[in-house]
């Protein structure tokens, strides 16, 4: 479990809208349906009832997840890629090669090379937002209040139980336990 | 599927699959949260008059904790501003008409181009709490887009001459100046001049009877439009939606209310919400983000719904009615109810009427029953009723499907039926009446002029003797049926129809039986349009006027759909070619039809004389920029209900001075003969079909020019479920045909496992071969208001060979 949990999103409240897509093009300027983070879903099948869901039908924003041992520092030939201490996986484009290792490397796809710049593009929380005193742009226009700057959510309370919580790094998933 | 959404899918099984496992320890460990169908968890349940404000008072506020991590509305706002200069950004605060929603938003200008860059949510307003949704975050695009209209233009050639192109190529083509091929630019004296003497020519000749004013969703929210039908004598008024939309609606809430008590929950302090028929997840996020708020609060929250929604996916019950079926689910809750002693006695016997008649309607419909005729359970109709009836306080939001019922009015009035009896009206955390801020209203009988208009003009109104709920007094704006007014059209019976006028309304691609009315449009001798693109319908126009996108205009919004205590204020930020706001063209227009002296001297005057009832002008208000009244509670204590009878008419006494029912009917038992009917059209049209799924970036017709939004949406789509796909031979993605005797559209197939394996649901609002409504005809209205049902129709879809 990470020490230092910079982003945090709740299943229970993610209804999949594309919001936060929409958001983050735009803010990131990085072309229509070419946000840094991508709402996936999953089905409840014949495993375990999901979590998010009381119906089984769950949505997932899926970016860069600030990993604690990040794949793409490890494959970055030019060491471009390098975790922080604020907790962050921080690209310096001036080092960056544009190899694309790093997208190989990434489990999650979520670093891209972006198709204009032919650069790795991936999610920064909106470090240069976040350094103005804004919120990232999907933390701030999420309908659903599901995603908020870690490590406590906002409105968030025990009405219904404890809420799990999973990361691989700075960014936590929350779903009610 | 590419890499990079391979190794998503794999990450968001495992995530799920790990939080879920570890739920499942913690389960066993704790007594965790109530097992599915049980009661919500909750101290104590309030009594049907008490008020649990002050015992929820903290419930939903954020924890010491929490507040310390997220900044304040005021540092996030000041925040704002501040890194906006310095970057050379002017901030505009206003609001979005994206949709009725109208979200308070800031626009950001570049202040040397004078821009505009980006449109971000208002962190500090205390509407939205800063969320926006993409249309919003999106609409920049109105603005920039290359084929947004800029100046008036007028036809070159004669409608017949361009009539093959228009029907082989979807988007028109433009010249070099960005004038679309077949037209030219004319000034707006020209334009406005030529449409007033086209108007009072055909008045003269044939009647004001024989131009139709049309209208849509507009461009920005007003009633001038309508204002103007009736001072220029025109019987024939209408839109797309009206009768399809929020009419049925406010015709229940009249006669059982004479308020709108039905449109507007108190989500903050409730206990149970039911959403009929909606998905605000997609469709009106405000008030999903309420719901959400409210079941993190240990809400109950019950979703009725053909399909497992966004919104259905986090119910706590989700009940897969048979599409079409609401009217008989409601009265099914009606008979658990009632059967049970579940009402409210105490608000049943003081402000309802016709309580005994109601226990005797419904009593032969117990839950197996209901069962047979919806196809949800009898144990979750029992369940479902109890919750809502014995979870106090409790709410029901409903949307249009109600209005899209074969039954409409009457579907409406069931669920208004069971807000009553189990006494959630005007309470804090039920149905409740917005608060007045003082304005004058523009939805207005008076501020439409409707008086102005003879009787015996007003009875030449097509569908005035068979759907007195749409043409007459009881409707919001009486006006015109429109499948008769378009079949008028189209064949001269019993009068001609030549010219139209048509505001904000895509109509060639937005009724139903679109084939129809198409031949009809052709048929006009003059049409004239305002919008905000060439749109299929501006194609077909003689005169086409470039209206204002609502980032060009000012406003005051005031409506339920916003908000339950705020009006919120509008402010022009940019200006784009010559386009100016609708409410401006009318005025002008107005002038030259000789009306001026009902009209104001342009859109400020307007909204100054709104707002004159509280003090201030339009400019002052917009540098309050929202005006607040507190939601009131308990209103009909002191002078009752506006309705007859002083009460909430269950049984309805005007509905039956009407000659229409005076309660729900619902469907009556399938018999044999029925059946036998039913299966021998079924081989032909087997599937249970509606047309009701949305999406977030779209509204109606909307949007589908936005490359930002039409990247996440880029095809219509029909929803249907893996076995009725697999026996067709149809794929995720492939291009489908969805045909009813009417006529046929072309979607991309979404397979759903969640759906019944005999519905498939179309999302509507496509132009061209994906317009769905197409396959939609006019065999049946709903009873005195004219609703043409889109919802339980019957269909088939095949396969059909695909480009790609």
């Amino acid at each position: 479990m990470a020490d230092k949990i910079l982003l945090v999103i709740d299943l229970d409240r993610c209804w999949g809208c594309g919001t936060c897509e929409v958001a983050c093009a735009l803010e990131k300027k990085s072309g229509p349906g070419s946000g840094r983070v991508k709402v996936e879903e999953a089905r409840e099948g014949s495993a375990l009832p999901l979590p998010g869901s009381p119906q089984g039908h769950v949505f997932v924003p899926v970016l860069c997840q600030q990993c604690d041992d990040p794949a793409c520092v490890s494959a970055c030939p030019v060491s471009a890629l390098a975790k922080s201490d604020s907790g962050l996986v921080e690209f310096d484009a001036e080092l960056c090669l544009a190899c694309g290792a790093c997208e190989s490397a990434c489990p999650f796809g979520a670093i891209t090379l972006g198709e204009a710049s032919g650069m790795p593009e991936k999610c920064d929380l909106c470090a240069s937002r976040q350094s103005a005193g804004l919120l990232p742009a999907c933390v701030q226009h999420c309908p659903g209040k599901a995603i908020a700057l870690g490590p406590f959510l906002p409105g968030a309370n025990q009405a219904r139980g404890l809420k799990r919580s999973w990361s691989f790094g700075s960014v936590e998933y929350r779903a009610r336990a | 599927m590419d890499a990079a959404r391979e190794k998503r899918k794999r990450f968001t099984a495992r995530i799920t699959g790990e939080l879920a496992a570890a739920r499942q320890t913690s389960a066993a460990e704790s007594s965790g949260e109530a097992p599915r169908g049980g009661q919500a968890p909750r101290e104590a349940q309030a009594g049907a008059g008490q008020r649990p404000r002050e015992a929820q008072a903290g419930a939903g506020a954020p924890t010491a904790r929490s507040a310390s991590i997220q900044p304040s509305p005021e540092l996030l706002f000041e925040a704002t501003c501040r890194a906006a200069a310095k970057d050379g950004l002017e901030i505009i605060a206003t609001c979005c008409f994206s949709c009725n929603t109208a979200c308070e938003v800031l626009v950001f200008k570049d202040k040397t181009t004078g821009r505009v860059v980006k449109i971000e949510g208002d962190p500090s307003s205390p509407v939205t709490k800063g969320l926006a949704c993409p249309k919003g975050l999106a609409a920049a695009d109105l603005l920039y887009n290359p084929a947004r209209l800029k100046r008036p233009l007028k036809r070159l050639e004669p409608r017949r001459a361009d009539q093959a192109q228009r029907m082989t190529q979807p988007e028109p083509r433009f010249d070099a100046n960005g004038i679309p091929e077949g037209w030219k630019e004319i000034s707006w004296d020209e334009a406005l001049d030529e449409i007033a003497s086209k108007l009072l020519a055909y008045r003269e000749s044939d009647g004001a009877r024989s131009i139709a004013f049309l209208e849509g969703t507009r461009r920005g929210w007003s009633r001038v439009f309508s204002r103007l039908a009736n001072a220029f004598g025109a019987p024939n008024h209408g839109a797309a939606g009206w009768a399809q939309c929020l009419w049925p609606r406010l015709v229940d809430c009249r006669v059982t209310f004479g308020a709108q008590y039905p449109e507007s929950c108190d989500f903050e302090h409730t206990n149970c919400v039911i959403v009929w028929g909606s998905n605000p997840a997609a469709t009106w996020p405000l008030q999903g983000a309420a719901i959400m708020d409210a079941r993190e609060r240990g809400a109950r929250l019950v979703v009725i719904d053909p399909r497992l929604s966004e919104t259905a996916a986090k119910a706590d019950i989700w009940l897969r009615l048979k599409p079409g079926s609401d009217t008989d689910l409601a009265l099914g809750f009606l008979q658990v109810i009632i059967e049970e002693g579940l009402y409210d006695r105490a608000f049943v016997e003081s402000w309802t009427t016709g309580f005994p008649e109601l226990g005797a309607h419904v009593l032969w419909r117990t839950p197996e029953v209901t069962e047979a005729l919806t196809g949800v359970p009898a144990s979750a109709i029992r369940e479902s009723a109890r919750t809502y009836a014995t979870t106090k306080p409790a709410c029901i939001t409903r949307c249009v499907t109600v209005d899209q019922t074969i039954d409409s009015v009457q579907t409406c009035r069931a669920l208004s039926i069971l807000m009553a009896v189990t006494g959630n009206i005007d309470i804090p955390g039920g149905n409740v009446v917005v608060s007045s801020r003082g304005e004058i209203s523009q939805n207005s009988h008076e501020f439409i002029l409707a008086a102005k208009l003879p009787l015996e003009v007003q009875k030449e109104r097509r569908g005035y003797d068979r759907f007195p709920l749409l043409c007459g007094e009881l409707s919001s704006v009486p006006s015109s049926h429109m499948p008769t007014l378009w079949r008028t059209i189209l064949n001269g019976e019993p009068y001609p129809v030549k010219a139209a006028l048509i505001f904000g309304s895509n109509a060639a691609v937005s009724y139903t039986n679109s084939k129809l009315v198409n031949e009809a449009m052709e048929k006009l001798e003059f049409i004239a349009v305002c919008d905000i693109f060439m749109t299929p319908t501006a194609r077909m126009a003689d005169i086409v006027l470039p209206a204002s996108s609502w980032l060009e205009r000012d406003n005051v919004i005031s409506s339920f759909q916003t908000s339950l205590d705020h009006t919120v204020l509008q402010r022009k930020c940019a200006s784009m070619g010559d386009s100016r706001s609708d409410v401006d063209i009318i005025c002008d227009l107005a002038r030259r039809l000789g009306l001026g002296q009902y009209f104001w001297k342009n859109s400020e005057e307007l909204y100054d004389y709104l707002l004159s009832p509280t003090g201030l002008s339009f400019r002052q208000a917009l540098e309050k920029r929202r005006l607040y009244a507190p939601l009131k509670f308990g209103n009909y204590l002191k002078s009752g209900f506006k309705t007859p009878s002083g009460k909430v008419e269950l049984v309805s006494s005007i509905l039956a001075s009407k000659k229409c029912a005076s309660l729900p009917a619902g469907s009556a038992l399938p018999d044999g003969q029925g059946m036998e009917t039913a299966l021998s059209k079924d081989k032909e049209y087997p599937l249970d079909f509606s047309t009701g799924a949305r999406s977030i970036f779209f509204r109606h017709t909307e949007n589908r020019q936005n490359p930002w939004l039409r990247a996440q949406q880029p095809n219509p789509l029909v929803y249907l479920h893996p076995s009725a796909a697999e026996s067709r031979g149809i794929a995720d993605g492939d291009l489908v045909e969805v045909s009813t005797p009417t006529g046929s559209a072309l979607l991309r197939a979404r397979l759903e496992p969640d759906l019944a394996p005999d519905f498939v649901e179309a999302v509507p609002g496509w132009a061209g071969e994906g317009n769905i409504n197409k396959a939609l005809g006019w065999e049946r209205f709903a009873e005195g208001i004219g609703t043409v049902p889109m919802r339980g129709l019957k269909c088939q879809v095949r396969k059909v060979a695909d480009g790609r």
